[in-house]
């Protein structure tokens, strides 16, 4: 009943905006240990979304994307505006007519975080490629722990700065879009990084619906990782790496097992966490 | 009773002998080859992107690649040159034949040159500026079709946007990072066999008028169209474009001695190694796509046997070559 609630304050909004990885997270809510700060997750999932949505055939930002950070409020629109790169005027209706409007960020989301969640299905059309083509590749960083997965027989091997190039090339208009958002002021926005896929390879095709083997799966989120990272790293947009969190050895713990593709609550509660820990970081960056 | 006129076929005649018992990285399409290379003899070239590697080939293995403007990435600064068509221009531009009408593009506070807007992407400060560089790319271009020995042109696209006004033909569709598209300035054209061989042919018979002993190597480029204009799937359009241009060159021998034809396109398309000679974006050659097309070439056209390289077998983590890559990812 209604007369049961009582407000108990205000909280900051961290929304997953995403492919259903991003859904997974749910709605909870945090408090911090003084309990003076109450955060509460929010998604906004946008069904099959994959890095090529990130952007239009424009160059400019992509419409669920934009629409998906207007309606969690960190973009607003005006007819007042100044146009802002890589940004498409939004059409308005007032009474009978649509007018432009320009989008701006708004001053409220440096409070906000905003975490994309992309990219994972992507990796299963690039894995479903390489294991049909028996393509195998380099790494340029550790993979401890992938030998306990059994080797993966490839009539080629790729070069690291090749398929670095390859998936720079596949994600770019993720990068490209993310940079669009940081230039025009979104300072809060993250990208998160792959989870850790399936370690049992009748599991993977269950979810995946093509076979792969183990190795490959793993080797290929972790330099879809590398690659955001640097990248983030580069453009200034922050990295919620879950990685460390969530393997061991490389491999996933299975206390974060939700369904074959993505991971439980005890993970949701993590992301959280990190990317707390990163606002809280950028808050005190800020003079 | 006279012999059977296929039993005297060489073995590279036979599918079965040339082809089916053969490595497919030892497949060597080759033909009588009319004309050779020696290291001293100064050879330029130009083409499609694939050109390039021609040209980074034939510096590394001490051929005398002649230039004649320093910095060039070819044999002098005009970048890309894909059509047929481009070429005949650029002849005639050098010699003061024909004049684009476009003479600079506005790009923020620079100019470009329409014609070479990827040689200098950061363009010049002025119109005048861009003018003036032209001219001496033309000087330079004359001093090098008047003095090199061997001409190698990489025939690349039969697709491309002409000025509806005098009919240049730009290396890029203006809009695409330099210039402004206008539907009324700017028209697609998608050359025939007869128009190529038109533009070659005036382009070799204009080189021999001011080069009589100059020879020309022509090869068409294997990487397929990045995109078509034409109401069609892109693979129909870079299987026609490069029908087009191999019968075109073809042609070409045909009808000038000193032409002759360089197989590039068959050791990459046509060895079936295609998941080996193609990176994963099904487009760009691999090195060891390269690596075949070159030793066939120095085999047959300068007797000369190359190494085969090793190569997806080593793994650089050079940082500065992976930051390059991420840079680029994001911009």
């Amino acid at each position: 009943m209604a007369g049961d609630l009582h407000l108990v304050g205000d909280a900051v909004p961290y929304t997953y905006i995403g492919d259903s990885h991003a859904g997974s997270i749910g709605t909870l809510v945090f408090e911090d240990a003084n309990e003076t700060t109450r955060i509460v997750t929010r998604t906004c999932t946008i069904w099959r979304f994959v890095a090529s949505d990130a952007l239009g055939a424009d160059g400019a930002l992509g419409d669920e994307l934009v629409q998906a950070l207007r309606n969690t409020g960190a973009l607003h629109t005006s007819q007042a505006f100044a146009p802002l790169a890589g940004f498409r005027p939004v059409q308005t209706t007032y009474g009978r007519e649509k007018r432009p409007e320009n989008v701006a960020v708004l001053d409220s989301a440096s409070e906000r975080a905003y975490v994309v969640c992309v990219g994972e299905i992507d990796t299963r059309y690039i894995l479903h490629r390489f294991v049909l083509e028996r393509l195998d590749f380099q790494v340029p960083f550790p993979i401890d722990g992938l030998e306990a997965l059994p080797a993966f027989q490839a009539r080629q091997t790729l070069r690291a700065d090749r398929m670095l190039a390859f998936l720079g090339e596949e994600f770019k208009p993720l990068f490209v879009g993310l940079r669009l958002l940081r230039a025009a002021g979104l300072r809060t926005i993250f990208l998160h990084s792959l989870p850790p896929p399936a370690i049992d390879d009748a599991d993977a095709e269950r979810v995946l619906k093509h076979p792969s083997p183990a190795r490959l799966r793993y080797k290929l989120a972790m330099f879809v990782n590398f690659l955001y990272e640097a990248v983030c790293r580069d453009i200034g947009v922050g990295f919620i790496n879950m990685w460390p969190s969530v393997t061991s050895a490389n491999l996933l713990r299975p206390e974060y097992y939700l369904d074959g593709l993505h991971l439980n609550r005890e993970h949701a509660k993590r992301s959280v966490a990190e990317v707390h820990r990163q606002m809280t970081s950028l808050r005190a960056a800020v003079p | 009773m006279s012999r059977f006129p296929y039993d005297d076929r060489p073995d590279a005649a036979l599918w079965k002998r040339a082809i089916q018992m053969v490595d497919a990285t030892e497949i060597d399409p080759w033909a009588p080859v009319r004309f050779t290379i020696d290291t001293r003899e100064r050879v330029a070239s130009a083409g499609s992107c694939f050109a390039r590697h021609i040209a980074a080939n034939l510096k590394a293995h001490g051929f005398n690649y002649f230039q004649t403007e320093e910095g060039a990435e070819y044999s002098a600064n005009f970048g890309n040159v894909y059509t047929t068509l481009q070429l005949w221009q650029l002849f005639e531009r050098a010699y003061g034949r024909f004049s684009p009408q476009e003479k600079h593009w506005r790009r923020g506070d620079r100019y470009v040159d329409p014609l070479r807007p990827r040689v200098f992407p950061d363009g010049f400060v002025s119109p005048e500026a861009v003018h003036e560089a032209e001219r001496l790319h033309l000087e330079a271009v004359r001093r090098l079709f008047e003095a090199l020995d061997v001409f190698v042109f990489t025939l690349g696209l039969t697709e491309g946007f002409v000025s509806t006004i005098d009919g240049t033909a730009f290396p890029a569709c203006p809009g695409k990072d330099f210039g402004v598209f206008d539907a009324a300035r700017y028209a697609f054209r998608n050359l025939t066999v007869a128009e190529n061989v038109e533009y070659l042919d005036a382009f070799v018979s204009a080189l021999l008028h001011v080069n009589p002993s100059a020879r020309i190597l022509l090869t068409v480029s294997p990487v397929p169209l990045v995109a078509t204009m034409e109401n069609r799937s892109v693979l129909q359009s870079t299987v026609y474009s490069k029908s087009v241009l191999r019968v075109c060159a073809d042609e070409l021998r045909r009808r000038h001695p000193c032409v002759d034809y360089f197989w590039s396109y068959e050791i990459v398309t046509a060895t079936y190694n295609n998941d080996r000679y193609f990176e994963p974006d099904r487009r760009s050659v691999t090195e060891a796509g390269v690596a075949h097309v070159m030793r066939s070439f120095f085999r047959h056209f300068a007797n000369l046997e190359i190494e085969r390289p090793q190569v997806d077998d080593f793994d650089p983590c050079d940082e500065d070559v992976l930051d390059a890559i991420i840079k680029k990812a994001s911009l």
